[in-house]
C-alpha cells in the first residue's frame, strides 16, 4: 500500500484519515491534509470516515498527486498559524514570503502534467471539492486557449468539429458581433 | 466479448447496453451527450433506482479486461460514470452511500437516451481523447470565468458541444488590459450589449467584472453603469468593478466616479471596487439597499461617505483607502475586518460583536492632511492587484488573508465563486504584499538590527509630529475585543492604537495575536495587562 502519509511530521499526534482510491489503494493522510477537501471535511464532520473513505472516483495514481497537493498547502496554512504567534513579525513575514514563493514554485511545477493527468486531476479536485486545486488546474487549461484561434484550440484538445460548413457559418453570422 | 464474470447483472429493457455486448462495454461510452448536464442536478449518492434512472451495475473486474483498458482504474469511465454527477462545489452526500457493494463493481446509471459520448471523441484511455469537451458543463463554465467575455463567446464555433455553452456561463469579464487590446471587439459596447442579450434569461448571472471606462475610450462610465444594472437584473451575486490609474497623470481623474451608479440589489452578495469614489450615495446604498450584501472590499479607493452601517456585513477589507471624512463603521454581524493602510483618517468603529479575525495595519505618516501617499501609489504598478493584466496572468497563487485563514472559520462558502481572483486574488493579501507596504511605510524592517533602527526614525518623526492631527480610529480595539485572532501592525509609537490602547479592552476570546512595533513601544506590561 502507498503510504503516502507516513512523511508527515505531525502524524503521531494529528488524527490520521484513510483514503481509499478506486483501485482500492489506501492512503494514510493528516485530517489536516485531508479537510482541504470539502467533500471529506464533510464526512468527517458527519462522522463518516471510520474504516477509510472509499472514493470510488479516483485513481491510486492521481489520488497521490492530490494528496502531494493537500500535503503542501495543509502544511502552508499550519505553517501560518503556528508562526503568527510570534512577536518578531518581521522575521516572519520574511520566512512566510519565502513559503509563498516556495508554494508557487510547487504549483508551478505541479501543473507540470500531460493533459490527460491535468483533466483527471481536474475532475478529483471537483469531485473532492479542493477549491485551490481546482482553480490551479482549470487556470491552466483557460491560460493554455487564451490568444488562440478556434483552429488551434481545436487541434490543442482534439475537439472535433462536427458542425458542418453551413453551421458554422451560421454561428458565425450570429456572433459575429463578438468576432470582429 | 463475453462476460468472464458471472455477477455482472444483465441490464434490463436497455438496447444500447444490449448492443455494446455485454461485459467489455464501455461504460462510458454507454453515456449519451445529455447526461453531463442533466445529472449536475441529480444528486449523488441515490444509489437505489430512481423513477426514471435505472442503475446497472458494472463489473469492475470484466470491464476493466476489455481489451483497450487501461490499468490503474478508467479513469475515462470514472469520470463520466461518477464524477460529474456531484455539481460543482456541491456538498457530497457521504460517500458511504455510493460506495459499491463489491470492489469489483461499480454503479453507473446507463439507460439515458441519447448518443454515445463516443462521439464526442471521448474513448476510454485514447490518448487523443477530447477529455475537454467531456468536462461537464460546470466545469468548462468554470474554465470560462478565467478567460475575457469575448474569448469565452469565440468558443461557440469550436464544435456544437461548445455551440450554446458560453451563454450560460456565469461569470461575465469585460476587463480589457494591454495584452487584449487587438483581441477585443471592435465595438465594445456593441459587444457587451449582444452579448447581455443573447445571455439565455434563465442562466443566471453570478459575477461581473468591469473597468469603469476604457484607457482608449472604448467604453466610457455610462456604459460601464448600465453594465451594472444590467447585471444586477440579471442578478448578478458579486461585482468587481476597477477605475483607472493608468491615466491618472494624464487627465487629473482616474477613479470610478459612482455617483449614478446604482448597486441596489437584493442579490448582490459582494462587492469589490478598486480605484473609486466612495461617497454617501453609495454608501447609503450599500447599508440600507443591498440586504444580502455580505462582503464589501474597496482597495485604492478616495472615500468621501460617512456611514457604512449593514446588518448583513461579513467581511469587510480596506485596502489603502483614502478616507477624507470621519468615516463610522457600524457592521454587527461582521466576522472579518481588514484595515489595512488608512490614508489620512482612520475610520472609527463600533459595535462590531460578532468580529472573528481582525486586521489592521496603521501608520501615522499617512494620517495628516499632507500625505501625498495616494498619487504617489499610482505610479506604483508593482503591487496592485486589479490590474487586470496582472490578473490574467495570475497563477492561481494561494494567498493567505493576513490573519487565520478564513477556510478555518467556514466563511467561505463553497459558492462564491467563479473566477479565482473574485475569492483569493483581492480579497486576501499577501504577506509579502504587505510587507513590502510596510517596509514602505517604514512599519517594518527587515532585520532584527534595522528594525531597531526603524525603530528610532519612526519615533522621531512622530515626535514631529502633531499627534492631535491624527484623527480617527475610535474605538478600533474595543470594537475587535470579540475576536478570536488579531493582527495588529503599526510603527512604534503609532498614536491610535498607543491612544486606544489606553482605554483597556479585554480580548476575551482571543487565541492567535500577532503585533507590531509598537507594542514594544506602549510596553510590554500594558500589553499583557490589557490583553491576556
Amino acid at each position: 500500500m502507498a503510504s503516502a502519509g507516513s512523511g508527515d511530521e505531525k502524524a503521531a499526534a494529528a488524527a490520521m484519515i484513510t483514503l481509499i482510491s478506486s483501485d482500492n489503494e489506501k492512503f494514510e493522510v493528516t485530517e489536516a491534509t485531508a479537510t482541504l477537501s470539502q467533500t471529506i471535511r464533510h464526512m468527517i464532520e458527519d462522522g463518516c470516515t471510520d474504516g477509510g473513505v472509499p472514493l470510488p472516483n479516483v485513481t491510486s495514481k492521481i489520488l497521490a498527486r492530490v494528496i502531494e497537493y493537500c500535503k503542501k498547502h495543509a502544511t502552508a496554512a499550519a505553517g501560518e498559524e503556528g508562526s503568527s504567534s510570534s512577536f518578531s513579525d518581521a522575521a516572519f513575514l520574511e520566512v512566510d514570503r519565502a513559503f509563498l514563493e516556495e508554494l508557487e514554485e510547487f504549483d508551478d511545477a505541479f501543473l507540470e502534467v500531460d493533459r490527460a493527468t491535468l483533466f483527471d486531476l481536474i475532475l478529483a479536485a471537483n469531485y473532492l471539492d479542493i477549491k485551490g486545486l481546482l482553480n490551479l488546474t482549470c487556470q491552466k487549461v483557460a491560460d493554455s486557449v487564451k490568444g488562440k484561434t478556434p483552429e488551434q484550440i481545436r487541434e490543442m484538445y482534439n475537439i472535433v468539429n462536427d458542425l458542418t460548413p453551413e453551421e458554422e457559418a451560421e454561428i458565425r453570422r450570429e456572433t459575429q458581433w463578438a468576432f470582429e | 466479448m463475453p462476460p468472464k464474470a458471472t455477477k455482472r447483472w444483465v441490464p434490463v429493457n436497455r438496447l444500447e447496453a444490449a448492443s455494446h455486448g455485454g461485459g467489455g462495454a464501455d461504460p462510458a461510452a454507454a453515456l449519451p451527450d445529455a447526461p453531463l448536464q442533466h445529472r449536475l442536478v441529480q444528486p449523488r449518492g441515490t444509489a437505489p433506482p430512481k423513477s426514471t434512472i435505472r442503475w446497472v451495475p458494472v463489473n469492475h473486474a470484466v470491464g476493466a479486461s476489455a481489451s483497450r483498458r487501461r490499468e490503474g482504474g478508467d479513469p475515462d469511465a470514472d469520470h463520466l460514470s461518477a464524477l460529474p454527477g456531484m455539481p460543482l462545489h456541491h456538498r457530497l452526500v457521504p460517500l458511504k452511500n455510493t460506495t459499491p457493494p463489491k470492489d469489483t463493481m461499480r454503479w453507473v446509471p446507463v439507460n439515458r437516451a441519447g448518443g454515445s459520448s463516443a462521439s464526442r471523441g471521448h474513448v476510454g484511455g485514447d490518448p487523443d481523447a477530447d477529455r475537454l469537451s467531456a468536462l461537464p458543463d460546470a466545469l468548462l463554465h468554470h474554465i470560462m470565468s478565467f478567460l475575457k467575455a469575448w474569448e469565452v463567446v469565440q468558443t461557440c464555433v469550436l464544435s456544437r458541444r461548445w455551440r450554446h455553452l458560453w451563454v450560460s456561463a456565469p461569470c461575465i469579464d469585460l476587463r480589457v488590459c494591454g495584452d487584449d487590446y487587438g483581441m477585443t471587439p471592435e465595438d465594445f459596447p456593441d459587444f457587451v450589449r449582444h452579448l447581455f442579450r443573447r445571455r439565455e434569461t434563465s442562466a443566471k448571472l453570478d459575477t461581473l467584472h468591469l473597468r469603469s471606462s476604457d484607457d482608449d475610450g472604448a467604453h466610457d462610465e455610462d456604459d460601464a453603469r448600465l453594465w451594472i444594472r444590467t447585471a444586477i437584473k440579471q442578478g448578478a451575486r458579486v461585482i468587481h468593478l476597477v477605475g483607472h490609474r493608468k491615466d491618472y497623470l494624464l487627465r487629473g481623474s482616474s477613479l470610478a466616479v459612482l455617483e449614478h451608479a446604482s448597486f441596489v440589489s437584493c442579490h448582490l452578495k459582494i462587492l469589490k471596487l478598486s480605484y473609486g469614489l466612495v461617497d454617501d450615495n453609495i454608501l447609503r446604498q450599500l447599508s440600507s439597499h443591498c440586504p444580502s450584501l455580505e462582503e464589501l472590499n474597496l482597495k485604492d479607493c478616495l472615500i468621501t461617505g460617512h456611514e457604512i452601517s449593514s446588518a448583513s456585513l461579513k467581511i469587510l477589507t480596506m485596502f489603502k483607502c483614502k478616507i477624507n471624512v470621519n468615516l463610522s463603521i457600524a457592521a454587527p454581524n461582521l466576522v472579518l475586518l481588514r484595515c489595512i493602510s488608512p490614508i489620512t483618517q482612520a475610520p472609527s468603529f463600533e459595535n462590531m460583536g460578532s468580529l472573528v479575525t481582525g486586521t489592521i495595519v496603521l501608520d501615522d505618516c499617512a494620517f495628516g492632511d499632507d500625505f501625498e501617499d495616494f498619487s504617489k501609489d499610482e505610479l506604483g504598478e508593482t503591487t496592485d492587484e486589479d490590474d487586470d493584466c496582472q490578473d490574467s496572468n495570475w497563477k492561481n497563487k494561494t494567498r493567505y488573508g493576513f490573519g487565520a485563514p478564513l477556510e478555518g472559520y467556514g466563511l467561505y462558502k463553497d459558492d462564491y465563486g467563479y473566477g479565482s481572483d473574485i475569492e483569493s486574488d483581492d480579497n486576501t493579501f499577501e504577506y509579502s504584499e504587505i510587507a513590502i507596504d510596510c517596509d514602505e511605510y517604514g512599519i517594518n524592517s527587515d532585520g532584527r538590527n534595522s528594525a531597531t533602527d526603524g525603530n528610532h526614525q519612526i519615533s522621531g518623526e512622530n515626535s514631529g509630529r502633531n499627534d492631535n492631527k491624527i484623527k480617527g480610529g475610535y474605538n478600533v480595539l474595543q470594537s475587535l475585543s470579540n475576536a478570536t485572532s488579531l493582527e495588529l501592525l503599526a510603527d512604534a509609537g503609532e498614536v491610535i492604537l498607543t491612544r486606544e490602547l489606553k482605554r483597556c479592552p479585554s480580548f476575551s476570546n482571543l487565541k492567535i495575536l500577532s503585533l507590531g512595533e509598537w507594542s514594544m513601544d506602549a510596553g510590554f506590561d500594558v500589553v499583557y495587562g490589557c490583553w491576556l
